[in-house]
């Protein structure tokens, strides 16, 4: 049928089928900033289209619908590339992080001022309400409205959005224009999904309906005879070799336990079989024909099942090691039935008996600590699996260039996706091109290799195109989540608080498969216990393999899971000493001159060393946190049921891996005196290409309109390890200033033989030229003489990095909450994070990680939890279910104060920022619904009823029965 | 999946279409229809924009609104009726009932008939409607759609219930929301509530998150004489009469009716819409007692089943503490009109954030204005 309406301004009439998506044409005819994160489910809001002057989901629109009705996009607010008001003000805000939500933010707030143009903090949102955002904590697009509702009146209004730092440097610390938002906020090309052409073919997958099962039959036939279909793989005809998913550097400290397609699924959703055919209607039909019989084996859902002796094995095949012996008395001959499992290295593994990786040690001797302890507790702590959710699912576009294969990824990890697409190939590095895309959100779960291989492969077999994109299901129970662990801690104190002991015993649950199974619950450890140096401390982690939805990373690690075990439990000993939380932390937490001897017990895979603190910016922080929520004086509730308590946490990352990451950039002169800049770094909606790009600028003395930056390209950037371990600003941001000073010093010498003086007397000068003692020669003319006929060649050079120093950065979170006595229902009043990111090189960005970090944890430790049955089906894999927050959610008052400090490594001083803001929540949450009702509750998240049930107000038969009876009562 | 487009030319054209058409359904605003639970079914859609009612409007003692009114109009129409009509001239006014109008045009030009409309009736329903709290679906969704679609957590039925409301079908048959939502079937045109002199409303729910569909929803509307309550209504969903005799379709959730969910554990397993008339029945006459009794009093009279948003137990403690808490408020607010809107948010506490980033979340902590 033939459908007409009004698109941004101008009649189209467009022929559709009459069942088709309004999304679907509008995408087809080119329409890219119509994005989905929901598959329609209408939860995410990113397919905004404005529809009769009101924001819609385009997605829950019929094309027939669209008939005779006025409809516009982000387009229409930009017109030849400029700025609307609103676009204008979301990037003046730096509100714009990976951008894939941002045209529906665009549309809803330009939308809201023509019905408002002064609107309310309600009214705004109200306006976002049906948007999802999970990069930004939604608090920078209340400024930009406000911005852009001045900009009505006074279109010249301009403000201070963030603090400024190092008044002696022009460009870092200040307040300047992410350089990849122009694009995003315009809703340009950018994405994977925008790069796929028309002959592409679909992959689609088969997932197990079993959590443990054996393929006992794959009959494939019918489903190769299903027109349009290309090939099917499966374990019959998918290559022998088995890898590891885990993006880390080689070698990696997690064992080779998958291959492509295995014999055995080891979880709901594991990989059965892929179709890849010439139209999506093709390869549905085709899986729906793959005939598959399964011997069912007993599941593993739970840690405790999983060490249980005579527990089902998940990993039955020969167990070799790349170097190093086995852990004494772990078995390694396969039973002949199983792929096999690689260590590169021994990681305290011993996958017979279920245990992927495993750690302990200590420093001192915690008997004598505990005994010497006037006073100790001991708790558990779980954090249940929750989901990284990106807004973007993993995606990738693979084709065939020449004779090499392209892949156009959604990663944070280029190099090592290169590696071990190579590996699975089994064809050389140099046949392979990966381009990073924009990153639709990553947050840890794009280190992974999650989905690449099998459409590279593809590719690879059959030289036509593949576009595989998961659907929100898929990446809920297909991709990777956060480990959940349950933390065992034992504190012994002293009656004024000085820890005298510390245990901690994790146990970790992986899933089916090990990536990441030693350093996630190592950083449980390595990245709290440094917090509070204490002369005998003890840690014990295994983490074992289940049958659960596979584990990996997610901001902040391990180090989320075990701050809320440790900084509960220390509240919990405060409690039972009587004394004030924060006088407990005073008492232990690291100050300047620590020399923390256990980091030398806690490496990763390797040996870790001790660590003299220069640099402590906590005791301020601790004091801001207390002046600003006047901690210490009662705060009454006006109201009976809602009582009000306070809580805080004092948190740490690290920045990068030293010893083990490295990061390159390359910067060039062009002939006009503008540069480029070929970065290794992977930006994933952080604003680190702004980093790169903002550091070399100051080297340089030239605005960063002068240097334009391409990143995480691996055949036109050098090698970088990637995004991940808060590296980015650390390493790829060091690689970019070192290449800038390599540069620099190129620049002066060119400089000085122009200007006839000795380059020792030359310096560069703003704007973009170099200064002798009698002259000036702008980069312009120097380009100009270097590659001209008798010239020294372009001027480029390239900057490598690499450390042992370790930059911590600090935090410390407050919150202050209103609990309910009679519902159980925990609502933040105030959320304050302070922390120590070393020298903020992008302020207003900074804040926005710290605010994104922020509502993602105030996410799992009050509302998010993936639930399984007891089949190991997850039952709540959408947004519906499962509840990521929503605007609504944002603290009420929710605020992030940057303490600076300069690190004597960093780039100007620079540390990470976002991955440590991860960590604060769900202790300092758990401390003030204490402080509120003096119940503890120990299991993230905090719902309404886990908090009545610690409180005693709810009959406790209830948390047996709760979820595995379904009897009405 | 939509198989077939079709675009009739009238109402009752439609009617036709839709019953000599295999598997055809009508489509609204889509919301529902189009959403993933239904993406497989094979339907003909018959679209009936433009073909229904879309206003609302007051006639006489009567509340009507238009079947394909959204969501959203809904909520504005009640606002503009707050902003045209003093609460304290609520009640009394009313009686002078007014000329059919659209409330837009009354809350200018007739504010006393306007008052009626920013009166309870009108208040319980928005409040209900704005618990879909996401703006871009409530552009869309239809007050027909919402209760034609008839989905188990369906964020008006409990309101109009509630309210006695009664629905016109095209072709003229006129059920009960209740025997309609037994009974689903017909092309709604309008949804009509009477306007009760002295009626007094309140609407409480319980969501895991502001924009999570509601574990636990009630409404309530009663009249007050002197100390007593009468005329009292109770309408939930999420939890169901302990008889298991409530009327007006009391039902499981659809994940409960198809495949046997695993394991006993499912998304969502509350009862959809229905009045509870053993618990209406207990303060019928009287003088409410306070809220500890009202709980206790009515929490054998209600069962529920668990699933992953809560426990039975949770949501039966939660069903109990909404409904008196909305048989309180709306009491008070008869009490006192001039106190305010008896639906309205109110929670002193949790609003604190108001004003801030985030802190405009309407739901606030509730529970409050019946001792203010």
């Amino acid at each position: 049928m033939t459908v007409r309406f009004t698109l941004n301004g101008r009649p189209v009439a467009w022929e559709c089928g009459e069942g088709e998506g309004l999304h679907s044409l509008l995408r087809r005819r080119g329409h890219l900033p119509l994005r989905n994160a929901c598959d329609g489910e209408g939860t995410c809001g990113l397919c905004t289209v404005v529809f009769d002057g009101k924001t819609v989901n385009s997605c829950l629109l019929l094309a027939a619908q669209a008939e005779g009705h006025e409809l516009y996009t982000v387009a229409h607010l930009s017109k030849e590339r400029s700025l609307s008001l609103v676009q204008r003000s979301l990037l003046d805000v730096g509100a714009v992080q990976c951008g894939y939500c941002t045209p529906s933010v665009a549309l809803a707030l330009h939308t809201l001022l023509g019905r408002s143009s002064a609107p309310s903090d309600g009214e705004i949102t109200d306006a976002l309400s049906g948007i999802l955002c999970r990069c930004t904590g939604y608090k920078q697009f209340y400024a930009a409205a406000h911005l852009a509702s001045r900009r009505l009146v006074d279109p010249a209004y301009s403000e201070q959005v963030a603090p400024e730092f190092r008044p002696e440097l022009r460009q870092v610390g200040k307040v300047r224009e992410k350089v990849d938002a122009r694009s995003l906020v315009r809703g340009e090309r950018a994405y994977v999904e925008d790069r796929v052409e028309p002959d592409a073919c679909i992959l689609l997958t088969l997932g197990s309906p079993h959590a443990h099962a054996i393929i006992t039959r794959i009959d494939v036939a019918k489903a190769l005879a299903v027109p349009g279909v290309v090939e099917i793989l499966t374990y019959e005809n998918c290559p022998e070799v088995v890898y590891c998913s885990a993006g880390q550097g080689f070698p990696e400290p997690s064992p080779y336990d998958r291959r492509m397609f295995s014999r055995r699924v080891r979880h709901v959703g594991d990989r059965v079989a892929a179709v890849m055919a010439e139209s999506r209607e093709a390869a549905k039909a085709a899986l729906a024909a793959i005939e598959v019989d399964y011997e069912v084996l007993p599941a593993v859902l739970s840690v405790e099942e999983a060490a249980a002796p005579g527990a089902p094995i998940i990993h039955s095949g020969e167990v070799r090691y790349a170097s190093g012996a086995p852990s004494e008395g772990s078995e390694c001959a396969g039973d002949g039935e199983d792929d096999p499992v690689i260590y590169q290295f021994p990681i305290g593994a011993d996958p017979h008996r279920n245990l992927a990786a495993s750690a302990h040690g200590g420093v001192g001797d915690v008997a004598r600590g505990f005994a010497e302890a006037d006073v100790t507790i001991e708790q558990e702590y779980t954090a249940t699996q929750v989901h990284t959710v990106p807004m973007e699912p993993h995606v990738v576009y693979t084709r065939i260039e020449g004779e090499r294969l392209v892949i156009h990824a959604s990663t944070q990890v280029s190099w090592h996706l290169r590696r071990i697409v190579a590996r699975v190939l089994g064809i050389g590095e140099n046949k392979i091109h990966v381009i990073k895309e924009r990153v639709g959100g990553g947050f840890g779960v794009k280190q992974d290799v999650v989905l690449e291989e099998v459409a590279a492969y593809l590719t690879w077999k059959t030289g036509r195109s593949v576009y595989y994109r998961y659907s929100r299901v898929e990446e809920f129970i297909a991709s990777r989540t956060r480990h959940p662990m349950k933390i065992a801690v034992k504190l012994g104190a002293k009656r004024d608080g000085r820890l005298t002991a510390i245990e901690m015993h994790v146990r970790a649950n992986t899933g089916p498969y090990g990536q990441h199974a030693l350093t996630v619950p190592m950083n449980a450890c390595s990245k709290t216990l440094p917090l509070l140096p204490c002369p005998n401390v003890l840690y014990d982690i295994k983490t074992y393999y289940t049958n659960t939805p596979v584990a990996g990373a997610y901001q902040g690690y391990g180090a989320t899971q075990g701050s809320f075990a440790l900084m509960t439990a220390l509240a919990e000993l405060a409690a039972k000493l009587g004394l004030d939380p924060l006088a407990v932390v005073e008492k232990n937490r690291v100050q300047v001159g620590d020399r923390l001897e256990i980091l030398a017990s806690l490496g990763e895979g390797r040996a870790g060393q001790a660590l003299t603190i220069e640099q402590c910016s906590l005791g301020e922080a601790l004091e801001a946190g207390k002046r600003d929520l006047s901690w210490g004086e009662p705060v009454e509730s006006d109201d009976g049921d809602w009582k009000i308590g306070r809580g805080a946490a004092i948190i740490q990352q690290g920045s990068g891996l030293p010893g083990i990451d490295l990061a390159n950039a390359e910067i060039k002169l062009l002939t006009d005196g503008t540069f480029f800049l070929m970065s290794g770094g992977a930006d994933i909606g952080t604003g680190l290409d702004t980093v790169t790009v903002k550091v070399a600028a100051e080297v340089l003395c030239v605005d960063m309109q002068a240097i334009a930056v391409i990143s995480g390209d691996t055949e036109t950037t050098p090698f970088d390890k990637g995004a991940y371990a808060s590296s980015g600003t650390f390493y790829s941001g060091n690689a970019a200033l070192l290449a800038a000073r390599n540069l620099k010093g190129k620049l002066i010498e060119a400089g000085a033989a122009l200007l006839g003086e000795s380059p020792a007397d030359c310096d560069l000068a703003y704007p973009g030229m170099v200064r002798g003692r009698k002259g000036s020669v702008s980069y312009a003319a120097i380009a100009l003489r270097t590659t001209s006929g008798d010239g020294i060649g372009e001027l480029s050079a390239v900057g490598t990095f690499t450390t042992l120093h370790s930059a911590i950065p600090y935090g410390a979170h407050f919150v202050e909450a209103a609990v309910n006595v009679r519902s159980g229902e925990v609502k933040i009043r105030k959320y304050y994070a302070y922390q120590d990111s070393g020298t903020p090189i992008n302020p207003d960005l900074a804040l926005g990680q710290i605010y994104g970090a922020v509502v993602k944890s105030v996410g799992h430790s009050l509302y998010e939890e993936m639930v399984l049955d007891d089949k190991g089906r997850c039952i709540n894999p959408n947004f519906q279910d499962y509840r990521v927050p929503t605007v609504f959610e944002v603290p009420g008052d929710m605020r992030a104060t940057l303490i600076p400090t300069v690190d004597p490594v960093g780039p100007f001083g620079g540390k990470s920022i976002s991955e440590v803001s991860m960590n604060g929540a769900a202790p300092a949450i758990a401390i003030a619904i204490h402080d509120a009702v003096g119940a503890w509750v120990r299991v993230w998240p905090f719902t309404a009823e886990r908090v009545l049930e610690a409180m005693g107000a709810l009959p406790t038969e209830t948390a047996t029965t709760r979820r595995t009876n379904r009897d009405t009562e | 999946m939509i198989t077939q487009f079709l675009r009739p030319a009238s109402a009752e054209e439609a009617l036709r279409a839709q019953k000599a058409t295999e598997n055809a359904v009508f489509l609204a605003g889509g919301t529902h229809l189009l959403s993933p639970a239904l993406r497989e079914r094979a339907m003909a859609a018959v679209s009936i924009e433009g073909l229904l009612p879309r206003d609302i409007r007051i006639s006489g003692e009567l509340l009507s609104i238009g079947a394909l009114a959204t969501l959203q109009e809904l909520i504005e129409s009640g606002e503009r009726g707050q902003q045209g009509a003093p609460p304290s001239a609520a009640a009394g006014a009313r009686a002078a009932g007014g000329a059919a109008g659209p409330v837009a045009a009354l809350a200018r030009s007739a504010p006393a008939a306007a008052a009626g409309i920013g009166g309870p009736e009108l208040r319980l329903l928005c409040e209900a409607a704005s618990s879909l709290a996401n703006r871009n679906l409530r552009n869309r969704a239809t007050v027909g759609g919402n209760i034609a679609a008839n989905k188990p957590a369906a964020c008006l039925a409990p309101a109009l219930l509630a309210l006695d409301a009664q629905l016109r079908l095209v072709g003229g048959s006129r059920p009960s929301v209740a025997e309609y939502l037994a009974a689903p079937g017909g092309l709604i045109e309008t949804a009509e509530v009477a306007l009760v002199a002295a009626r007094s409303t309140a609407y409480r729910r319980w969501a895991r998150t502001r924009s999570d569909v509601s574990g636990v929803a009630a409404a309530v509307s009663l009249r007050l004489a002197g100390s007593a309550v009468s005329g009292v209504r109770v309408a939930v969903t999420g939890v169901r009469s302990a008889s298991g005799e409530a009327g007006g379709g009391s039902r499981r959730a659809e994940a409960d009716q198809g495949a046997a969910p695993a394991g006993g554990r499912v998304a969502w397993g509350g009862f959809g819409a229905a009045r509870l008339p053993e618990v209406e029945a207990l303060f019928e006459g009287r003088a409410l007692p306070e809220r500890r009794e009202i709980e206790q009093s009515i929490l054998p009279l209600i069962a529920a089943s668990s699933d992953i948003r809560a426990s039975a137990a949770y949501r039966r403690l939660r069903a109990a503490q909404l409904i008196a808490d909305a048989l309180l408020a709306a009491a008070s607010s008869a009490a006192a009109p001039s106190a305010g809107a008896g639906s309205s948010a109110a929670g002193s506490l949790g609003s604190s954030g108001r004003g801030s980033p985030g802190g405009g979340a309407p739901e606030a902590p509730r529970g409050k204005e019946t001792t203010r």
